[in-house]
């Protein structure tokens, strides 16, 4: 009997969605086979058998979400599904009717355990114990706060005393002292999941302020913003201000429309919300002679086959991947007070889509030929796209591009993808007068803007890394050798 | 609506059902010439005669027994328990007797019964008579356990109590016999199965049955000072337990306090608890906080007495962890 796991897909995910079961229960699996399609916090994912054998049981139905690591379904073991595996609480918890008392519930008698007499003979020297153990220290400091005044016993319930008792130490201890867990489990209370789960609030990135740490309601509130919602009262008054125009086209009442997040833009939110109040941004652009590169491109592209043709884009890759070899210190994480260097150099694509924006990340580019970067990005753009990411595809980034030149831009500014601490902001190839050996000529420009993280590394490397990338886009042979 | 002490509360619904319903008669130690313990039947043997108010030996068994016979037989007896502790000796009389008979005769014979009888301590009687069991009670099936904290309350729960067929413990608390509360005149009836947000608030729940409403009444006016808002669910009905109350002012608070005068371990904040988190789990910020009696034996010294009860400064104290200000 193997269970099937909730998959981790992405590195901020919490949990995720049963989109599809692609066999039935009963059904016979093979490893490797497509077994359920997936919704992360990402994208739709399709995940395969990790194990053969039948499929005995869907433990996670369609539609259902579950977290990380949790039991989604069963492969092997008894054939068929496992008869009668309800949870018990929903139907424990049904309110107990008036004809509880003449229909008592059917007696559960167990096995009668008997007590050994040397158990019994135990119990009033453990309670005496207990009870010098529990009394000791409040009723030492009872006594020192009776000497003052002499103590006034209450006729009555002995409420109005302002010491605290065992009763209070005792609920105390669960409260101050959660369940040990391990490093790997946030602490968060049940509301705050579920507040985070419907926010897309990432708890791991939430400071807990509740007891022993735990993640609160008020702390997911928080960091998910309250949202700008409409003040209740503000509406009315506004409406009566403006006057009726019966003949006006219909407009909805509402002076705002509320839009509800799916839970990718929730998480881009979230992320680049973090990433700009967090990181200290600076802003290094440099403009590169392009000349070179759309020819080089050109012959590219007519030498090989449509499949094979490369992108502006895919050339910036190539030349930001070499640039890196050469700039440890701009492929690098800021990590709580330290900084990471990444060994590998993956970059990560910003890639619009409907609703949202993704960034699939291109891996070990410093290594793959032009041609390579060419297709692979080029699959990992259409995957994104179709929402049919491979669990890799968003894992790993170490820099970023982020291309807005098909949308005729000079230049821009682009926020910090985490964990990276840099982002290539690259602007339209432009005809642009240039002084070519005192010569006004007309050339092809590109604005590149880098936005660096002020803790990882700083001006005069950023400047020597943009001049790395220039020399690379302006003698472009580099990038096919 | 008259304002009366809980005792005078109990001794006109007493009257009131004696009056409406000649088959309802009173029995226990020292409950007619001496107007009772605690003066609950005080004037009703002079009123309604010997044989309605029977002073009985101090034999719980036999009260019980004589009771619950009375009951089968057609009559509906208010059994008085001088306190909780003493039943313990009937304790196969109230469960094996009372609880089972119904159900074991297939619903053929009845037993309306009523046990009163009052728990709980801070008198200085020693552990023997100062425990609080309705626990014991509400675990089990065919009982109906109710404990109400205002005088209101125990009047128009007392008449509900005789007028249903079923056995019902009716747990009193010698801590509240003197708290004055509003009490409606004349027909009166409080549900046995409901119970009842005695306070509103907005941050915590504290669930607590009699005496301890009182404490949980006075922690709250304590915590509204300090910016707590709290609300107060009374489990007058512990058994059946009515949790909608509850569940809903969870859902509000997402923190909740269960408050008692008897022992934690395997108590009324235990169940209650439990409840929740099988039906308010998504709404909890924290974990459920029981408080309840120190486990040991009530001690008689006086301080060490007081301080074995929870108080408001447990409850003060609890709260504001609770909710992560400390």
């Amino acid at each position: 009997m193997a269970n099937v796991q909730m998959p981790r897909l992405s590195d901020s995910m919490e949990t995720g969605k049963i989109l599809r079961w692609l066999k039935k229960e009963g059904e016979e699996v093979k490893k490797g086979e497509p077994l359920v399609e997936i919704e992360s916090d990402k994208a739709n994912i399709e995940v395969e058998a990790y194990a053969s054998g039948k499929l005995s049981k869907i433990v996670v139905k369609e539609g259902d979400s579950a977290p990380i690591g949790a039991v989604i379904a069963e492969i092997g073991g008894a054939a068929g599904p496992a008869a009668g595996d309800k949870p018990a609480s929903t139907e424990k918890a049904a309110p107990q009717g008036q004809a509880e008392s003449a229909e008592p519930e059917e007696s559960k008698k167990g096995a009668p355990v008997a007590e050994s007499p040397q158990a019994h003979a135990a119990r009033p020297q453990q309670h005496v114990e207990q009870a010098e153990k529990a009394m000791a220290g409040a009723a030492q400091k009872h006594e020192t706060a009776a000497e003052g005044g002499g103590e006034q016993y209450p006729q009555g319930a002995p409420d109005d005393r302002t010491e605290v008792g065992a009763a209070a130490q005792a609920a105390l201890r669960v409260i101050r002292q959660p369940t040990e867990e391990n490093g790997e489990r946030v602490k968060a209370s049940p509301v705050a999941r579920r507040l985070a789960e419907e926010r897309g609030v990432d708890l791991r990135r939430v400071e807990g302020t509740g007891p022993g740490g735990r993640i609160t309601r008020e702390d997911v509130e928080a960091a998910a913003g309250k949202g700008a919602r409409p003040a209740a009262g503000a509406r009315p008054a506004a409406q009566a201000q403006a006057p009726a125009r019966p003949q006006a086209p219909a407009r909805p009442k509402e002076a705002v429309e509320v839009v509800e997040l799916s839970r990718m833009q929730a998480t881009v939110a979230m992320r680049l919300s973090q990433s700009k109040f967090s990181a200290p941004h600076f802003y290094v652009t440099s403009e590169i002679g392009m000349d070179d590169a759309v020819h080089l491109r050109q012959m590219f592209n007519e030498a090989v086959s449509d499949t094979e043709k490369i992108s502006i884009n895919d050339l910036v890759i190539k030349a930001v991947a070499i640039a890196l070899t050469k700039f440890p210190q701009v492929n690098a994480s800021w990590a709580d007070g330290r900084i990471e260097r990444k060994r590998d150099i993956n970059i990560g694509i910003a890639v619009d889509i409907p609703d949202g924006l993704i960034v699939p990340v291109l891996h070990n580019a410093d290594q793959k030929s032009l041609q390579q970067i060419g297709q692979d990005a080029r699959s990992l753009i259409d995957r994104a796209r179709t929402k049919k990411a491979h669990p890799d595809d968003y894992q790993g980034n170490t820099f970023t591009v982020s291309n807005l030149g098909m949308y005729d831009v000079d230049q821009f500014t682009a926020i910090i993808n985490p964990p990276d601490s840099g982002i290539l902001a690259i602007g339209s190839v432009l005809d642009k007068p240039v002084v070519k050996n005192g010569q006004v000529a007309v050339g092809k420009r590109m604005r590149v803007t880098l936005s660096v993280d002020h803790r990882v590394f700083y001006g005069v490397t950023a400047a020597q890394f943009l001049q790395e990338v220039k020399r690379l886009l302006e003698s472009p042979m580099a990038l096919v050798l | 609506m008259a304002v009366l002490t809980m005792r005078d509360a109990l001794n006109q619904a007493l009257r009131e059902e004696m009056n409406r319903d000649e088959t309802v008669f009173l029995l226990g130690e020292d409950i007619g010439l001496y107007d009772g313990s605690f003066k609950v039947t005080r004037g009703l043997m002079k009123e309604f005669g010997e044989k309605r108010v029977l002073d009985t030996p101090i034999a719980e068994e036999v009260i019980i027994g004589t009771a619950i016979g009375a009951a089968m037989s057609g009559l509906r007896p208010v059994a008085e328990m001088m306190t909780v502790n003493f039943i313990l000796v009937a304790m196969d009389q109230v469960v094996n007797a009372a609880a089972h008979i119904r159900y074991m005769f297939g619903g053929g014979s009845k037993v309306p019964l009523v046990i009163r009888t009052p728990g709980g301590g801070g008198h200085q009687l020693g552990a023997q008579h100062s425990h609080s069991h309705e626990n014991w009670f509400a675990h089990v099936p065919g009982l109906k356990v109710v404990a109400p904290g205002t005088p209101g309350d125990a009047k128009g729960m007392l008449k509900s109590a005789i007028r249903d067929d079923n056995p019902v413990m009716f747990i009193e608390n010698e801590g509240t016999y003197a708290i004055k509360g509003e009490v409606p005149d004349g027909e009166h009836l409080v549900p046995l199965d409901k119970n009842d947000v005695k306070r509103q608030g907005d941050d915590v729940t504290i669930c607590a049955h009699s005496r301890m409403l009182i404490v949980a009444t006075e922690a709250a006016k304590e915590l509204e000072q300090q910016g707590i808002s709290a609300e107060i669910v009374d489990l007058r009905a512990l058994r059946p337990l009515d949790m909608a109350p509850v569940i809903e002012s969870v859902k509000k608070t997402g923190h909740a306090i269960t408050l008692e005068e008897g022992w934690r371990s395997y108590g009324v904040g235990a169940e209650v608890a439990s409840r929740i988190y099988e039906e308010a789990f998504d709404y909890l910020d924290a974990p459920v906080a029981r408080i309840g009696a120190a486990e040991v034996p009530t001690p008689y010294n006086k301080r060490l007495e007081r301080i074995a009860f929870p108080g408001k400064a447990d409850v003060v104290v609890t709260a504001r962890a609770l909710l992560g200000k400390n």
